[in-house]
């Protein structure tokens, strides 16, 4: 175990990378972890959008718009020219601007009768937050309806059209808060696990990867190998030394997560917490096999730093710890699967999200994980035949 | 081949042949080195003296030959013949994440698994090299001499039978180079048989009991630095100043010296008279008696034996530093 020895020791001697990396993203993984909060409203309540209506038509039918878009609304005042409806919105004074041109009813009514289409609103939607599109949607719904009761009676007065659309849009869904005895875990941890992966991966690969850069020297591996280690055994004592650094860096993080949030004290199940560690663990050992790939190649130390950052933002964006996948394109969900990072944090969000910890659950949560020990054990492969492909080149 | 030689022959290469694409750079290389020898290879960069020392470590495969090391069959996986070599690598390979003491501890845990043994090692192999001040020192803050000294140190803590040096002096102060060429004599004197290449033509000399000069992957000579010397036509060099000497004068001297029988070549330049002469004992007679019947102003005399440089000129036509 000489070679597992020396590689350990000159992989510890690269300990600022500890600092930088491990300690540094860790921490920034708690902290931002613990800025997210989980509701805490006892009472559903809508969200109030901060409207502005100028009615340029004066109808009835464009009075009912505006009386629709302004309930449940903050309103907003805004002078009617193009400069001051913009400025509303692009400095979020309102998250919605709705412009009614003269001729609405009219127009409206007409189009109903003859089938064509109903006359364009003018609209300004606030970029900041989604309030103003959920509103953009809503008036544009109402029109659908205004139009509709039109078209189908046209006898019917704009004062009935009106109503009627009132009516069929004034519906509400009831809705009801209630908790639930959970054996899931916090957002908070369950967001830190997510974030967690970038240092895990980005530390084990750039410590490993930097750590045994001297390793690789022409002269250093020209007297390695003339010594009376075997070439099977040399690799694999290497092998076990990344190991054995990812499983240092897994065990900071994942004990620091345990110890500021706290998890199993808040009753989540035992088994959803270990589904989570060893999520973080296979993580670690995609790094660190990543880290023996960048050691096999030769990178240089500006190299693997980049390589694994690069790849450690890029694979965790895919697992979804940036941005929840569930709102991204199908595309970026289908691609998700193919990479690393996104078992695992699929599995942790399953477990986390499940009222109770099946076995079942349990069972395809623990695959997952697997799959990430997977990629781990592929790209360790890959890396360990690169190296014997570099190995008999020089040989040639 | 004789057989009593090869039985003898810690080292045995015959007929290796080693080619890069079309370049030949072994060319039938043949090679016999017997137990306690300090054997030099001698050659220009390029010439194969590399090449020739990674094949015998099987760090390169080769096209055609055989190797035997200690009368035994070398390959890639005859590890119990490889525990019985060190190397010491040309360019310095140590660690600079470790201290002096802990770079030969791990090299030397390599072929030592013992801790308590391997401890003595370190200690001698620090001892032997001349690093007992600098054992917790990180190399980085070693100067150029002590850092060979380390490299030196690493290749040969667990008491190597048979060591391959490989330009060790390169790049080395005067004073280092004279500690390091003494320490290969006295692993020599321990029982180590060395293989020391270089192209530093005066250490070759200095310690080597036998040498090979290279060029091309080929041997162009071998034999001891007296045998090679013997066996080339110029056997002493005369340098005369002339003091005052135009350029017109000094060629016209040259030109009278040169007409002498046993004076091989004879120029001028930079106001001196070099002259090569056959193995004679009148040399320096005869060219002072030429000068004075030519009344030349003669100033400093000196006559020196051939070097090995004059070996490698007269046999390839070139210096060996070109």
């Amino acid at each position: 175990m000489n070679v597992f020895k020396l590689a350990v020791t000159i992989i510890a001697r690269h300990w600022s990378y500890l600092l930088i990396y491990t300690l540094a993203l860790g921490c920034m993984a708690i902290l931002g972890s613990g800025a997210i909060e989980a509701p805490q409203a006892s009472e559903f309540s809508n969200d109030a959008p901060k409207v502005a209506v100028v009615d340029r038509d004066g109808s009835e039918l464009s009075a009912a718009l505006k009386d629709f878009a302004l309930k449940d609304a903050v309103e907003v005042h805004v002078e009617d020219f193009t400069f001051a409806l913009q400025d509303a919105a692009a400095k979020d004074l309102a998250s919605y601007v709705l412009i009614i041109p003269e001729g609405f009813q009219e127009g409206l009514v007409e189009a109903a009768h003859s089938g064509a289409d109903a006359p364009t609103l003018e609209t300004v939607v606030s970029y900041q937050g989604a309030r103003g599109a959920l509103m953009d949607q809503r008036v544009k719904a109402y029109v659908q309806s205004l139009y509709g009761f039109a078209s189908t009676d046209v006898q019917a007065s704009a004062h009935d059209i009106a109503n009627n659309a009132t009516a069929a849009c004034g519906d509400e869904t009831p809705v009801e808060l209630f908790s639930v005895d959970s054996e899931g875990l916090s957002a908070k941890y369950i967001n830190f696990a997510a974030f967690s992966a970038y240092a895990l991966f980005t530390s084990s690969a750039i410590f490993i990867a930097v750590g045994l850069a001297s390793l690789r020297k022409t002269e250093m591996r020209r007297r390695l190998v003339v010594g009376p280690v075997r070439s099977e055994s040399y690799g694999a004592q290497v092998g076990l030394a990344c190991v054995l650094a990812s499983l240092v860096i897994w065990a900071v993080i994942a004990a620091a997560g345990l110890a500021v949030f706290r998890p199993l004290a808040g009753g989540a199940a035992p088994a959803s917490v270990a589904i989570v560690v060893f999520g973080q663990l296979g993580v670690a050992l995609i790094g660190a096999a990543f880290g023996f790939l960048l050691w096999q190649l030769g990178a240089s130390e500006s190299v693997a730093n980049g390589a694994g950052n690069i790849v450690g933002l890029a694979c965790s964006f895919f697992s979804g710890a940036w941005i929840p996948l569930s709102i991204v394109g199908e595309g970026v969900r289908v691609a998700a699967a193919f990479t690393p990072f996104y078992w695992a944090t699929n599995a942790m969000i399953e477990v986390s999200q499940a009222p109770q910890i099946t076995s079942g659950l349990a069972l395809q949560a623990a695959g997952e994980v697997g799959v990430t020990f997977l990629w781990a054990l592929v790209i360790a492969i890959i890396a360990v035949a690169i190296g014997r492909v570099r190995l008999r080149e020089r040989g040639a | 081949m004789k057989e009593n030689e090869s039985a003898n022959s810690v080292v045995s290469v015959r007929s290796l042949v080693k080619r890069y694409g079309d370049i030949l750079a072994l060319d039938h290389f043949n090679l016999e080195i017997g137990k306690g020898e300090i054997f030099g290879l001698l050659g220009p960069n390029g010439c194969g003296k590399t090449t020739a020392i990674n094949c015998m470590l099987q760090l390169l495969a080769y096209d055609k030959g055989d190797i035997e090391l200690f009368g035994e069959a070398m390959k890639p996986t005859r590890y119990d013949l490889k525990r019985r070599i060190g190397v010491v690598p040309q360019q310095v390979a140590v660690f600079d994440e470790l201290t002096v003491f802990e770079n030969i501890d791990c090299f030397c845990a390599l072929y030592v698994s013992d801790k308590t043994r391997r401890r003595e090692l370190v200690e001698e192999a620090i001892e032997f090299v001349g690093l007992e001040d600098y054992r917790k020192m990180r190399p980085k803050k070693l100067s150029g001499g002590l850092l060979r000294r380390l490299n030196i140190a690493c290749g040969i803590a667990h008491k190597p039978e048979l060591i391959f040096f490989d330009e060790p002096t390169v790049a080395v102060d005067p004073q280092s180079r004279n500690a390091i060429l003494d320490g290969i004599v006295r692993l020599r004197d321990e029982g180590a048989t060395v293989v020391y290449t270089s192209h530093y033509m005066e250490e070759v000399e200095q310690i080597c009991s036998r040498i090979m000069i290279m060029d091309g992957g080929k041997i162009l000579a071998l034999g001891t630095a007296d045998e090679l010397k013997r066996g080339i036509a110029v056997g002493e060099k005369i340098v005369i100043e002339l003091p005052g000497a135009v350029e017109a004068r000094g060629c016209a001297a040259a030109q009278t010296v040169g007409a002498l029988p046993h004076v091989l070549s004879c120029e001028f330049a930079n106001g001196e008279l070099h002259a090569a002469c056959e193995a004679s004992e009148r040399n320096l007679l005869d060219v002072l008696g030429a000068l004075k019947s030519s009344r030349v102003a003669v100033g400093r005399v000196y006559s020196e034996p051939p070097t090995l440089n004059d070996v490698f000129l007269e046999i390839t036509g070139r210096e060996l530093r070109d």
